[in-house]
């Protein structure tokens, strides 16, 4: 235990959770988790006034995980790269720690912080428009809040990675080529967070995977972008 | 003792380059900050060459530990954390007993250690730098970049860095071309420190340097002000301001920047005393000798009469 204790000090994956967290937990983080809930409720009621069958997974997979958490997640991704996340990470030499430990630590925390945002996103989203046809509620929320978490890690994970190369362009494009091939029928549907997503809350698309596949897939794109973070700040 | 080898080494501003460095002093001029910014990186391991190789006793600069050396590189931003809980974490890393409210206190810095490291000006991020840079215990490398340009105190400055060259250390102090009176003022207490021009693939001595055209992309000005320290903190922020020299060894403290503009050099001054509220007595592209420069009156030419609380530091 006290090896594991070391590591995780000296490494610098500490250091780079406690950056990131004390950036998040900022006017930015309390801001945009805000916007997200406010958002989240208002496409909630919206959705369940159509009368629609399932209306919570049409909230969930459209207005809420289809636009809302993605954009937010690219101001996130964006905000971290203004305040300097590469540098930060590479400076850390300074410090005594590894930049690539740093960088993992403080990728770590953002895909933690996103995962949280959403998870609590999903929650509002099913508290308001659950209707009668739906599963337990125990079960909806747990389920619910399980793939926002996974789906908000993967995201923030993508996206800070995408910023650490270029803050803006790749980020937008990424989000742009998520949302048309993300929601589409073609062989090019299951390379997108988006589909996977899709998957998991139980939307009709043409993925053939199971739900542990599509799980598998966005933990995949979370240890995707936290190595390319990693890399990029030459481990 | 130490000995610092480079070995055809490619960089982004590096072509080939070359050479040994023993232990002790060793001041490296460069023609602009990003050239010498580059080359403390290499030495101490930040960046790797693109080719070719960095050694410290036969052993890659990557693979030092954090112990063995110490660096103050140009340009830094530390995580958003508290000043003194990162430099206990560093200090422990190095093996240093001191603990970094006793280091800060010691350098005069002790209000420092309650503030946010991301959120430091880069005068105070390098000052914080720098005091664990000569905090290592034994280093057997030492890469500072514009050591005596922080105002700290550069007799204590040249005592730590003698220190070292004393233990055997390889210490390489690079600095822009025109920081010629601090290498002057720092041989004072170095022994027998060598001097070399960087080129992009090779080190020179300077009379081996060719005489240099007449630069009519750079401008000079020289400020007399109000609080000097402060001026040039403010200004080492302003990016029209190309390099920045805070010349404190008189009675009447003096601020030389250079830049590409001399339009931009004056503006830069105004709005830097403008926010600082810092009067300036005396503008000039070029000192005479005969300037007495401790007999010029306050005359403000910016800003409101400075307050009476003493804005020096």
């Amino acid at each position: 235990m006290n090896v594991l204790r070391s590591w995780f000090r000296d490494s610098g994956f500490q250091l780079g959770m406690e950056h990131v967290w004390s950036l998040s937990r900022g006017r930015f983080g309390q801001v945009g988790l805000g916007g997200l809930l406010i958002w989240t409720v208002l496409f909630s009621i919206l959705t369940k006034q159509t009368g629609v069958s399932d209306a919570t997974t049409r909230a969930l997979v459209g207005p809420v995980f289809g636009l809302a958490a993605p954009i937010t997640l690219m101001l996130y991704a964006r905000y971290l790269g203004a305040a300097g996340l590469t540098a930060v990470s590479e400076s850390s030499a300074l410090l005594g720690v590894k930049p690539g430990g740093f960088a993992s630590g403080a990728l770590v925390a953002a895909a933690g912080c996103a995962g949280l945002s959403c998870t609590l996103a999903a929650l509002v989203s099913v508290a308001f428009v659950r209707s009668g046809t739906d599963p337990a509620l125990a079960h909806d929320l747990i389920t619910s809040g399980g793939v926002g978490f996974l789906g908000g890690a993967a995201y923030a994970s993508v996206f800070v990675s995408l910023s650490a190369m270029n803050q803006g362009w790749w980020i937008f494009s990424f989000f742009l080529a998520d949302w048309m091939l993300g929601s589409g029928s073609s062989a090019w549907t299951g390379l997108w967070p988006r589909a996977h997503l899709a998957n998991l809350l139980g939307a009709e698309v043409a993925l053939p995977h199971s739900f542990a596949i599509s799980a598998g897939c966005l933990w995949g794109f979370c240890a995707l972008g936290i190595t390319i973070f990693a890399v990029r700040t030459r481990w | 003792m130490s000995r610092l080898q480079l070995r055809q080494v490619h960089s982004k501003y590096l072509s080939g380059l070359s050479h040994e460095f023993g232990a002790g002093p060793h001041w490296v001029l460069c023609s602009d900050t990003a050239t010498a910014a580059d080359l403390i990186a290499l030495c101490a391991g930040t960046i790797r060459a693109k080719r070719g190789q960095v050694l410290l006793d036969d052993v890659p600069v990557s693979a030092l530990q954090y112990r063995d050396f110490g660096v103050l590189p140009a340009m830094l931003t530390f995580p958003q954390l508290r000043v003194d809980r990162l430099m206990n974490l560093a200090l422990q890393l190095k093996g240093a007993t001191q603990t970094a409210q006793q280091l800060l206190d010691d350098w005069d810095l002790g209000d420092l250690g309650s503030q946010l490291a991301g959120s430091l000006d880069l005068t105070s991020a390098r000052r914080m730098a720098l005091l664990l840079a000569l905090a290592t215990p034994s280093p057997k490398l030492l890469a500072l970049h514009d050591v005596f340009c922080l105002g700290l105190s550069r007799e204590r400055l040249l005592t730590r860095l003698a220190a070292c060259t004393d233990q055997g250390a390889v210490v390489l102090l690079t600095a822009d071309r025109r920081a010629i009176d601090d290498i002057d003022v720092a041989n004072g207490g170095f022994a027998g420190a060598s001097v070399w021009v960087l080129q992009p693939s090779r080190l020179i001595p300077p009379d081996q340097l060719a005489k240099p055209q007449h630069d009519h992309t750079t401008n000079t000005l020289f400020i007399l002000c109000s609080d000097a320290r402060g001026l040039s903190e403010q200004l080492s922020r302003d990016p029209r301001i190309r390099s920045l020299r805070l010349d404190e060894r008189s009675s009447a403290p003096l601020v030389e920047i250079t830049g590409m503009s001399a339009d931009n050099l004056a503006n830069a001054v105004t709005d830097a005393a403008l926010q600082r509220n810092i009067d300036i007595r005396h503008m000039t592209a070029s000192l005479s000798p005969q300037l007495d420069l401790t007999s010029i009156r306050p005359q403000p030419l910016v800003g409101p009469q400075p307050p009476n609380d003493g804005a020096q530091s």
